[in-house]
């Protein structure tokens, strides 16, 4: 256990190494010129200035120099934004982000976990054809559908909440529900897949023939082995929904971390591009750690395989 | 028997793993108690009071990137950097002469290149400190020096001194650079110690106190208006300097820093109250400026809502005051069914709201032609030829494309300068939609029929309806002269690095006049002009620009500018012109006082008064 974790936070920086590089060959290798963007075109001798400014007027030191800086955590400053660092950028916006993606797996967590139950406790009834029906719609009907619905539903017909603000907690919500259907899609159909096979084996037949009623059946000895897998999903998808969602971001008017990732990359805003590849990154690397620890804890059978 | 034995304690193991393993259980109590936490933040949240509302409230669609006065060059950002920074004039949204900034009165000899100004005596820096004369020349200095100079730092080119001055510095500049590290640092300094001592003697600023004179290298007749922009405001040295960061060649640059709230001082009638980035920008009246008692509005809120539709929607829910930039995708139909008050208004549909205002922007939207007889690839290239342009033009209907496409009220263009939005310049007619002379054209440009025309591709970029433009004009290509013609959508950046490098044949451009001259368009398509993409190279249109210059008379002037740009609509063509921008504003008129509508698009909120 102690040397698996040993490994695993030995890979870390190996790995962000790797996506730093083949982020880099990529930004240098995009057509396009982050100083030359809008309108006016500068004159090439203050356009070399600038480039040195922001350290890029060769491709090798910028290599190295911005490696050298992310070790140190200055993540460099914005070329778009010019009046802002990308600490401060991704300070900002990384927290909203993650507020919002936290409370969308909530959502999905709690509402996949419950409706997967039921889609399998009660097979081929109604409530399954149900889970069923909001797994398809989370999975294929995109996000910037589902915002717009919930933007006219909550703001222009029932008139509960405010358009576009993020004043106050309840800001979230919107937001949350919208980026949570995807995930609750997959923890649904996950979970009700795990609890099939764990109600038709040996150890749930032993606890029904003991007279435990349903629910402490259910929910107590087949609930905890079947959702193994979604575990396994819960961790890339908690980084990618607390990264924040482009989409989800515009129509909500969220200050989040989602916008910057398409952004920068439009505006070849190249420290931008790298600051959020490796932000986004490490969060993904640190969760899928976290995963195979619960796992490990969570199924003893992992950890004696490993030891 | 032995079987059974292990059965049964397998299954005892099992049994103790799940026991284990049903330690989850309480992880789902965990994870309702959770929701039931966030459930009360929020009943707190809805309960909390919220902060007092500014007395204007209003939404930019674009993210505001900076407010330094060197750096700012897009719309959203010079609305702002005009409340928050003085120059020594100020922009006159009724047009003509613009405002006295900072500057009570100016001077100028009788060739009109040596300027006098005169700082107002009560004009303070939002700490208290009075504005000098100084000041001014530590921004315009900052705004041209190698590491800060940006987009518009070519317009201190015609103060005497200047482009020698940058000249010198980008020479030395590179002479540090290719020194070995070690002696880098000292060579640095001494080049840095003489570059003062250079400035002061080289260019003609000087600094006395509250005044301060300029010696251009030529007359220019829109000199006042360019002190108006922000790239020429001034900067509280003492507040900036401690943001410098010296590079080891000589390049002076400023930590972003310098620019926050609480951290800057301003000249303008408001400072920067709060900025919080991608939410929202709070101004708030400045105690010292002279204008204070005036001030009906006092507090600004700005709010960034990148998404068009969603600040329609708040808009329209009355959260904010002003958009002064409706881009909601039925803004077709908001035009239609509404009527402006104003009278230079777009949009009078005798009934229906009176809040939506279009209004005719200082912008066309035009298509470059390359003019270069070979494309980059070593293909000759047909629109090398004058009379292919010119049929282009005319077998373009503007007037189609604006009413049954774009459905903006939008105007149709013939020519490059919007008409009517520089006071005094004559009104230029460019090429009429006309089929049966687009034909004949393309016989004068050695076309026995179309078929002999090679393919001629369009490109744009995945923006906007630029798609939808191309597609009608290719149709119209097509069907009045029988062209045959393709459109080829590109990823923005990748659209703009090919037209850098003329490896276009059309391609999508549009331009946003600077200040109030028609120099500010007709510039753009001079020989070598770094934003000529058309690669339009004509030494008699150059001459005859060069020769409006010389005139004495401002009338003469402007004519002999309509005739060089007559030229360039009638005979050469490096461009297709389409349709004249135009911006829609949403306010009620009873509730925000004193807009005056402009083709510049900027409003002074210091003007305003809202009532609600």
């Amino acid at each position: 256990m102690r040397r698996m974790l040993l490994s695993r936070v030995l890979q870390f920086p190996l790995i962000l190494w790797a996506i730093y590089t083949i982020t880099f060959i990529m930004v240098i290798a995009v057509p396009g010129n982050p100083f030359q963007a809008a309108g006016r075109k500068l004159n090439p001798a203050t356009e070399a200035a600038l480039r040195r400014r922001y350290g890029m007027d060769d491709n090798w030191r910028f290599y190295a120099s911005y490696l050298n800086r992310f070790v140190r955590g200055d993540l460099g400053q914005s070329i778009q934004y010019e009046s802002w660092t990308c600490n401060e950028i991704i300070g900002e916006s990384l927290p909203v982000s993650m507020a919002v993606g936290g409370a969308a797996m909530l959502i999905a967590l709690v509402g996949g976990l419950l409706l997967g139950t039921a889609g399998a406790v009660y097979r081929h009834s109604l409530i399954d054809y149900l889970s069923l029906a909001i797994a398809v719609i989370g999975i294929s009907v995109p996000t910037f559908v589902i915002g717009a619905i919930l933007l006219v539903l909550f703001s222009v017909t029932w008139r509960l909440l405010p358009v576009g603000t993020w004043e106050s907690p309840i800001d979230l919500l919107r937001p949350a529900l919208a980026l949570s259907l995807v995930p609750m899609a997959y923890i649904t159909r996950l979970t009700r897949l795990g609890m099939i096979e764990i109600m038709s084996s040996d150890f749930i037949r032993t606890a029904r023939a003991k007279g435990l009623s349903p629910a402490r059946v259910i929910f107590r000895h087949a609930l905890p082995n079947a959702v193994l897998p979604v575990l396994s999903y819960l961790g890339p998808a908690t980084a990618s929904a607390m990264t924040g969602s482009f989409v989800v971001e515009r129509v909500f008017n969220v200050p989040g971390l989602g916008v910057h990732f398409v952004n920068s990359v439009l505006n070849r805003d190249q420290m931008l591009i790298l600051a959020t590849v490796l932000v986004y990154s490490s969060l993904i690397v640190a969760m899928n750690l976290l995963v195979d620890l619960a796992y490990r804890l969570l199924d003893p059978r992992m950890a004696e395989a490993a030891t | 028997m032995l079987s059974t034995r292990m059965k049964i304690s397998a299954t005892g193991r099992r049994h103790k793993a799940w026991r284990r393993r049903a330690s989850i259980h309480p992880m789902v109590g965990l994870a309702l108690t959770a929701t039931l936490i966030i459930a009360a933040i929020w009943l707190v949240g809805l309960a909390a009071p919220r902060a007092e509302r500014a007395d204007l409230r209003l939404i930019e669609n674009v993210s505001i990137a900076t407010l330094d006065p060197a750096a700012v060059s897009q719309l959203q950002d010079i609305r702002v950097a005009i409340q928050v920074f003085e120059g020594l004039t100020a922009f006159n949204p009724k047009g003509g002469q613009p405002r006295h900034g900072c500057a009570a009165e100016w001077s100028t000899d009788d060739t009109d290149t040596k300027w006098t100004f005169q700082i107002r005596p009560d004009a303070k820096w939002s700490n208290g400190d009075p504005v000098t004369a100084r000041d001014f020349v530590f921004a315009w200095r900052r705004a041209i020096e190698p590491g800060t100079a940006k987009d518009y730092a070519f317009f201190f080119e015609p103060i005497v001194g200047m482009k020698p001055y940058v000249a010198w510095r980008h020479e030395e500049i590179a002479r540090i650079a290719s020194l070995p590290p070690e002696s880098r640092a000292a060579a640095r300094d001494a080049h840095l110690a003489e570059a003062d001592r250079r400035f002061a003697e080289m260019v003609a600023l000087k600094a006395d106190g509250r005044t301060l004179s300029v010696q251009l290298t030529r007359p220019i007749a829109y000199w006042l208006d360019l002190l108006s922009t922000p790239v020429f405001m001034p900067l509280h040295e003492a507040s900036v300097v401690p943001f410098r960061v010296l590079d080891d060649a000589g390049h002076i640059f400023y930590d972003p820093r310098w620019l926050r709230p609480g951290v800057t001082i301003f000249n303008g009638p408001y400072y920067l109250a709060d900025w919080q980035f991608k939410r929202s920008l709070t101004l708030r009246a400045n105690p010292q400026h002279w204008a204070r008692a005036d001030l009906k509005v006092r507090s600004v809120e700005i709010l960034d809502v990148v998404d068009a539709n969603t600040a329609w929607l708040m808009y329209d829910d009355g959260r904010v005051d002003l958009l002064p930039s409706v881009k909601a995708v039925y803004t077709p139909e908001l035009i239609a069914q509404s009527d402006s008050p104003y009278e230079n208004a777009l949009n009078h549909a005798r009934a229906g709201r009176d809040d939506i205002h279009a209004i005719g922007a200082f912008g066309t939207y035009f298509y470059n032609l390359n003019c270069q007889p070979r494309l980059p690839g070593g293909l000759p290239n047909p629109l090398a030829r004058p009379a292919l342009r010119r049929a282009i033009a005319l077998a373009v209907d503007c007037d189609a494309l604006c009413r049954g496409v774009l459905r903006q009220n939008e105007v149709p263009a013939d020519t490059l300068i919007p008409p009517g939005t520089i006071s005094g310049y004559p009104r230029v007619t460019g090429l009429p939609f006309d089929p049966i002379r687009a034909r004949e054209e393309l016989t004068r440009a050695g076309y026995r029929s179309p078929a002999d025309v090679p393919e001629i591709v369009i490109s744009y970029n995945h923006e906007a309806n630029h798609g939808v433009i191309a597609q009608t004009v290719e149709s119209m290509l097509r069907k009045n002269l029988g062209l045959r013609v393709r459109t080829e959508g590109k990823e923005s950046q990748t659209f703009s690095a090919a037209k850098q490098v003329q490896n276009y044949q059309i391609a999508r451009a549009s331009w946003y006049g600077d200040y109030g001259d028609p120099t500010t368009f007709l510039d753009v398509f001079t020989s070598g002009n770094g934003n000529n993409d058309s690669a339009y190279a004509d030494p008699v249109y150059d001459k005859m620009l060069q020769r409006a210059e010389a005139a004495d008379d401002p009338a003469e002037r402007l004519r002999l500018l309509a005739e060089a740009e007559t030229r360039l609509m009638q005979q050469t063509l490096p461009l297709l012109p389409l349709y004249h921008d135009v911006n829609v504003y949403a306010f009620r008129p009873d509730r925000v006082r004193g807009i005056v509508l402009n083709p510049r698009l900027l409003i002074h909120y210091r003007d305003l008064e809202v009532r609600r």
